[in-house]
């Protein structure tokens, strides 16, 4: 009954971790992707530099990355006025500065296991279907896209999941307003503080269960994603 | 012009390539070589996916590559690959499917040839809604060449199409493609090293070495031309014989071939009475003789003059080419004997000679 209530009081969190982890995705689809299908496909003298630049979260603290950008978009800066032209906010203590910051952050997360996917297609069919006489996107379409359905699933897996477990950078970046910021982990963290331990056990219970629930139907629809014969 | 002209020029790898040839608008033309030739890499350039030779290439006149570069996609040419290169997230009837409607994208002026005639005739029609994975390869290779007759096109190229088949279903698929050549009157451009594909079903060879051309010519020609012989050694040297079917023994399964107005006799039962046959002589199975020795031991006798006699260096053979003619037409081919049986029965350039071939000199896989 206690864990229902603690639920119901922290509703407003859980709604806005899945909602910032659903956007970021969706972001992540249209910018992710790209970027992948060009170090895949389109290797160039500026693909090591560009698969640098995506992997750099990965590797830099978070708080790093969020000190970075609330620096560079600064009200003052021009990059910061760009960011409130186009979002209507300034990025620090925002919902839209968290999104920002969460695709900044989950890009590698998108892009390797999409680019790795992408690199996996056979170069020889997609020239096979082009001397059939099919187009860029036909390609994409009926070859890259049906063969990476694995990818673009774990790639999308990944990237919610990593979003929903992201703390440095939302606090740094968002800090912690409630129905504007504060999602799960931020509040598991404010529980901690208090010291009231069952509230920060029930939501960590949340995250454990979603994160394993997540990655079991991963596995289990990678299994099911295969053309013919079962592997 | 009409028919296809390919000008390649460059280094790649191992290979240094100057290759130039206009092919043919009609038949079927191999090009052949050995292993690692440059064959698949002349496919690939002519094909539009491999720009690192310098290449010019004109087909029935229209420039698709030189000094503009038209896309793989709108080139009128259909490509069957080595592999099977098969869509796998594809059902075969949708990989037929994908290959007839995307090539309505291509430059060209043919129309599309029926599916359903297709997929009769290569015998596939159970395997429509099955999986690329779940097919064996020598199915995929049928889907593989079903999908390539289906590409809207100007002319057809061949990568070892029937590399993964059983020599039954061989045999029925290279007999469909002289067919549907003829049909169709869609060159095809067969890409070989089997020297039975190349005797079934050619009109014409064209010889690759190291990136190199090599010579070219009808196939009953070319199969006696020294540059073909350095290809295959000394075993594989033979010749084509064209022939006609006059009569078929069914009690002793035999058939009965004329050539240039004589009579061979084969083991089986191949083809029906008045078919044009071919049969392949392998040099080693003919023995010479000036005298005929057909009542003693030997069915077949060629009567036939001598044309030229090579001796090879340093070994105990020769090679003669022995030239069968009426009034107005001949063909040659090869007996390989030894120095020894040269001198002793005293054979001469211009000698009449009786050719003696042994039964098992057909080769049952060379004639359709």
């Amino acid at each position: 009954m206690e864990f229902i209530n603690i639920i119901h009081s922290e509703i407003s969190a859980i709604n806005l971790t899945f909602k910032l982890s659903l956007i970021t995705c969706i972001f992540l689809f249209f910018f992710g992707t790209p970027i992948a299908y060009y170090l895949a496909f389109k290797k160039s003298k500026y693909s090591p530099l560009l698969e640098a630049l995506v992997t750099m979260p990965l590797v830099l603290p978070p708080t790093v990355i969020g000190f970075y950008l609330i620096v560079f978009f600064n009200p003052e800066t021009i990059l910061g006025k760009i960011f409130i032209t186009i979002t209507g906010n300034q990025l620090a203590f925002s919902f839209n500065g968290l999104v920002f910051a969460s695709i900044i952050y989950s890009l590698p997360f998108w892009v390797q296991p999409l680019q790795n996917s992408f690199q996996s297609v056979d170069k020889k069919v997609l020239e096979a279907a082009s001397n059939m006489g099919a187009s860029k996107l036909d390609l994409f379409n009926k070859v890259i896209f049906p063969l990476c359905k694995k990818g673009f699933l774990t790639s999308f897996v990944l990237s919610f999941a990593h979003t929903v477990g992201e703390f440095g950078i939302v606090l740094m970046v968002g800090g912690n307003i409630e129905k504007e910021t504060r999602v799960l982990s931020i509040s598991i963290y404010d529980h901690v503080e208090q010291l009231s331990y069952s509230n920060a056990n029930s939501l960590s219970l949340i995250l454990i269960i979603f994160s394993f629930i997540t990655l079991l139907f991963l596995y289990y629809l990678n299994n099911k994603l295969t053309f013919g014969l079962k592997i | 012009m009409n028919g296809l002209s390919v000008q390649v020029n460059g280094k790649l790898g191992e290979l240094n390539f100057n290759f130039k040839h206009h092919f043919k608008n009609k038949g079927i033309t191999t090009l052949f070589g050995p292993i690692g030739s440059g064959k698949s890499t002349l496919v690939n350039t002519i094909g539009g996916f491999n720009q690192q030779l310098k290449a010019k290439i004109l087909l029935n006149g229209t420039e698709l590559q030189g000094k503009d570069f038209i896309k793989p996609r709108y080139r009128p040419i259909a490509i069957m690959f080595q592999e099977n290169r098969l869509i796998e997230s594809l059902t075969i009837m949708e990989n037929l499917k994908f290959a007839e409607d995307k090539s309505k994208n291509k430059l060209c002026s043919t129309g599309l040839v029926n599916k359903d005639y297709i997929i009769e005739k290569l015998n596939i029609n159970d395997k429509l809604f099955k999986y690329p994975n779940n097919l064996s390869t020598g199915e995929k290779q049928l889907v593989s060449l079903a999908r390539t007759l289906l590409i809207s096109s100007e002319l057809i190229i061949l990568d070892e199409p029937t590399s993964s088949l059983d020599l039954r279903t061989k045999t029925r698929i290279l007999s469909f493609l002289k067919d549907f050549n003829s049909q169709f009157n869609l060159p095809i451009l067969l890409i070989s090293h089997s020297l039975e594909e190349i005797v079934q079903i050619s009109d014409e060879i064209v010889l690759i070495n190291k990136g190199n051309f090599v010579t070219s010519g009808k196939v009953s020609e070319i199969m006696i031309e020294k540059e073909f012989k350095n290809f295959f050694g000394k075993f594989e040297s033979g010749a084509i014989l064209n022939g006609l079917v006059i009569e078929k023994e069914k009690n002793f399964n035999l058939t009965k071939i004329e050539v240039e107005n004589q009579i061979l006799i084969l083991p089986g039962n191949f083809k029906k009475k008045g078919d044009k046959i071919r049969v392949r002589i392998r040099a080693r199975d003919v023995i010479v003789t000036k005298i005929n020795l057909k009542k003693v031991f030997i069915e077949n006798v060629l009567k036939g003059k001598i044309t030229e006699i090579i001796l090879e260096k340093d070994t105990a053979f020769a090679e003669i080419l022995i030239k069968i003619s009426t009034d107005k037409s001949f063909q040659f081919f090869r007996a390989r004997i030894t120095k020894y049986n040269l001198k002793k029965m005293n054979l001469k350039i211009k000698d009449n000679i009786y050719a003696h071939l042994r039964s098992v000199s057909f080769d049952r896989q060379a004639i359709i």
